[in-house]
């Protein structure tokens, strides 16, 4: 191919987290595995500061070599950048990958050029994802957020429950986080019911059924598992009518986005035992603030959003995606993973 | 005997926990289970008010000897076992409802020719998925993350996938057996600790005792799975924990007094192990003023992984009737309990 290389961009930041942190090493090492994609193009690695989105932001200097990186780039992988400038500076762009799975941090979508694609990290977190399911579903059926609430008070809680192979789980969300928490039931032997616009049958959920069922499925939930995008529909879709109709036995699980759960209704369905537990890996203020209510809401458990991101593992998947997409980018295909912009997700 | 039919006498403790109680819905429902059986057995069941003998009533005492004049076997927890030949002269073999029988040992009481008999294998399909998420929690951290949470703190601990990681058990029986099975469909490699057992089908490796130290330190996460007997008690010392890296896990599922419990606490309370699990005890349930219910990283379960609440009786139970045929066949009894081994 006498074709140019493409040029990407992988834009970072000094202060990333060690899980997220887009090194020379974790790059080299994607590209051992797509050694191909070298003919096709070439990474460079800006480094800002900070990460765009912290308070405080970028200095000048990150503004600067932000932009003259942007300038020549063909595609950008990041996570979140001054979005208003791409249209005007970066006349070459086709492609924005963002190393994350939830994108309403780049809502609206007004500020992207029709004809640059938009694509997420879906499908990266699913094996942790799939060990978290696993456990916070063994945890919520053993009762683990009572008897660390017991143990908050010093109190020898013994009372004892059943297997949790043959119950079932709702998976309100059926894409690639929903479909490993739907692979991890089976595995435990739970049935796992997926609720999702697209109900077409697919990978090891027993059923899939559209979301106006989702009020006559609840009551048929042993846990309830949500992994669905955040957007204006969903916003604290999961209130306390959707409590009250899960079994008192039940318990619910948030590993998507805090912001489409109320969690006024959901510490009130805690404290009155309406549901049996609650493990949250999504909160709606994150670092969840050290007043909230949550921290000592009975029977729940708070894991700070990390379940479903693996520290060793998360970048290389997340290259991996990106080279996969390099390849069908040349090819001509569709890229997996594509965001359509007016549904946000 | 009872009118020609084997006469089984189950002695329930009023004190226990439901999950230990069986029910004459229990016993209708094993005798469905069992329709070739039904006519040929005589199942009777007793309760005492305690565990403990010494809390037993004269009404408690005279129920159970009443029982015992007629009974082939018996099946229960705790009971008087003075004079046991006398008492129950056609007594054949005790069921313990229990994986542990340390409770009555020593054994010089066990008349000759009856067998003592234990539960082990019972708890497996409970204990399994216990096992699972124990170790799906420690490897997620989440002792470490409920402590934060008790403190109010935003923890960002991140975490790798468990797959790949190394866990080594004390212990390769039943429970120690189903954990490796469990470990390894995690993805895990087990090295197993073990006098007795050479090998194992889950294990890479089974070790013997003199060998614990090297391979504990290869170990990303520990499992105490052996039973209590003077072998094993305090095996897992301050020493022995000293041997695992910093970043290792524990937990404790088999007996409280396997594990010097004080230096776990200040092993973790120092940083020097990353977190741990204890369903077991050296005091059940747990004294209020322990120190352990403060422990950094630690997670507290009131001794409840094994037992399920619907199933435990009703598999008890069955393994009562495995022993009914296999004696009719001329089969040896399963789960007999070397009274040789256990203290």
């Amino acid at each position: 191919m006498s074709q140019k290389k493409y040029n990407v961009m992988i834009l970072t930041a000094h202060d990333s987290l060690k899980v997220f942190r887009m090194t020379e090493e974790r790059l080299t090492s994607a590209l051992e595995r797509h050694p191909h994609v070298r003919d096709y193009a070439e990474f460079s690695i800006v480094k800002t500061s900070t990460s765009f989105e912290n308070e405080p932001g970028w200095n000048d200097e990150d503004y600067v070599v932000f932009r003259d990186g942007i300038k020549n780039a063909d595609i950008l992988v990041g996570y979140m950048f001054p979005l208003e400038e791409i249209r005007t500076i970066a006349p070459q762009l086709k492609w924005i990958h963002i190393i994350g799975a939830g994108i309403e941090h780049l809502h609206p979508l007004t500020w992207l050029p029709e004809n640059v694609m938009l694509t997420n990290n879906r499908g990266a977190h699913a094996p942790k994802t799939r060990e978290y399911a696993m456990m916070a579903m063994l945890m919520l059926g053993n009762h683990m957020p009572r008897l660390a609430t017991a143990q908050r008070n010093s109190h020898w809680d013994g009372h004892f429950v059943s297997i949790i192979e043959g119950s079932t789980v709702l998976v309100v969300g059926a894409g690639k986080q929903g479909s490993a928490v739907a692979n991890a039931a089976r595995t435990l032997g739970v049935r796992a019911i997926g609720v999702d616009p697209d109900t077409a049958p697919r990978g090891d959920f027993d059923e899939i059924a559209p979301p106006s069922e989702l009020h006559s499925l609840l009551p048929k939930a042993d846990f309830v598992v949500l992994t669905l995008p955040y957007t204006q529909e969903t916003h604290k879709f999961f209130g306390a009518k959707e409590f009250g109709l899960m079994k008192e036995s039940a318990g619910f699980v948030n590993i998507c986005r805090g912001k489409v759960v109320d969690h006024t209704a959901l510490i009130e369905a805690l404290k009155n035992g309406k549901i049996s537990g609650a493990i949250l890996d999504a909160l709606e203020e994150e670092p969840l603030p050290e007043n909230s209510p949550l921290w000592s809401t009975p029977n729940l458990t708070i894991t700070p959003h990390m379940g479903c991101d693996d520290e060793e593992n998360y970048i290389h998947r997340t290259f991996d995606i990106v080279m996969e997409n390099i390849d069908k980018l040349i090819r001509g295909e569709r890229l997996d993973n594509l965001i359509d912009p007016k549904k946000g997700y | 005997m009872y009118n020609d039919k084997i006469h089984i006498h189950i002695e329930n403790s009023r004190s226990s926990a439901p999950v230990f109680i069986a029910s004459e819905e229990q016993v209708r429902q094993l005798l469905e289970r069992n329709p070739d059986l039904a006519d040929k057995l005589h199942i009777t069941i007793g309760s005492s008010a305690y565990d403990e003998v010494e809390r037993w009533t004269d009404a408690d005492f005279k129920e159970f000897y009443d029982y015992m004049k007629t009974a082939d076997v018996l099946v229960g927890y705790c009971f008087p076992v003075e004079n046991l030949a006398t008492h129950a002269p056609n007594l054949r073999w005790i069921h313990f409802i229990s994986s542990g029988v340390e409770h009555l040992a020593p054994f010089g009481w066990v008349p000759e020719n009856i067998t003592l008999i234990n539960n082990r294998g019972v708890h497996l399909p409970k204990s399994g998925e216990s096992f699972a998420m124990f170790l799906g929690m420690l490897n997620a951290q989440i002792p470490r993350l409920v402590t934060a949470q008790r403190n109010g703190k935003w923890d960002r601990a991140f975490t790798s996938v468990i797959k790949g990681k190394t866990l080594v058990i004390y212990g390769v029986g039943h429970q120690g057996g189903e954990m490796a099975r469990q470990a390894v469909n995690m993805g895990l490699t087990v090295i197993g600790v073990d006098p007795y057992v050479k090998e194992h089908p889950y294990c890479q490796q089974v070790v013997s005792t003199d060998k614990m130290k090297e391979v504990f330190a290869k170990a990303d996460f520990l499992a105490i799975a052996a039973p209590l007997t003077e072998e094993t008690r305090g095996i897992i010392s301050e020493e022995a924990l000293g041997w695992l890296p910093k970043h290792a896990g524990v937990m404790n599922v088999s007996r409280g007094p396997l594990l010097d419990q004080e230096a776990l606490h200040r092993k973790l309370s120092a940083g020097e192990l990353s977190g741990a699990v204890l369903d077991v005890f050296d005091i059940e349930p747990l004294p209020e003023d322990s120190v352990l219910w403060t422990t950094p990283n630690l997670i507290i379960t009131p001794h409840v992984s094994s037992d399920d609440l619907v199933h435990y009786m009703p598999l008890t139970l069955d393994l009562t009737i495995e022993n009914i045929r296999n004696e009719l066949a001329g089969q040896p009894f399963k789960n007999v309990v070397d009274t040789s081994k256990a203290f």
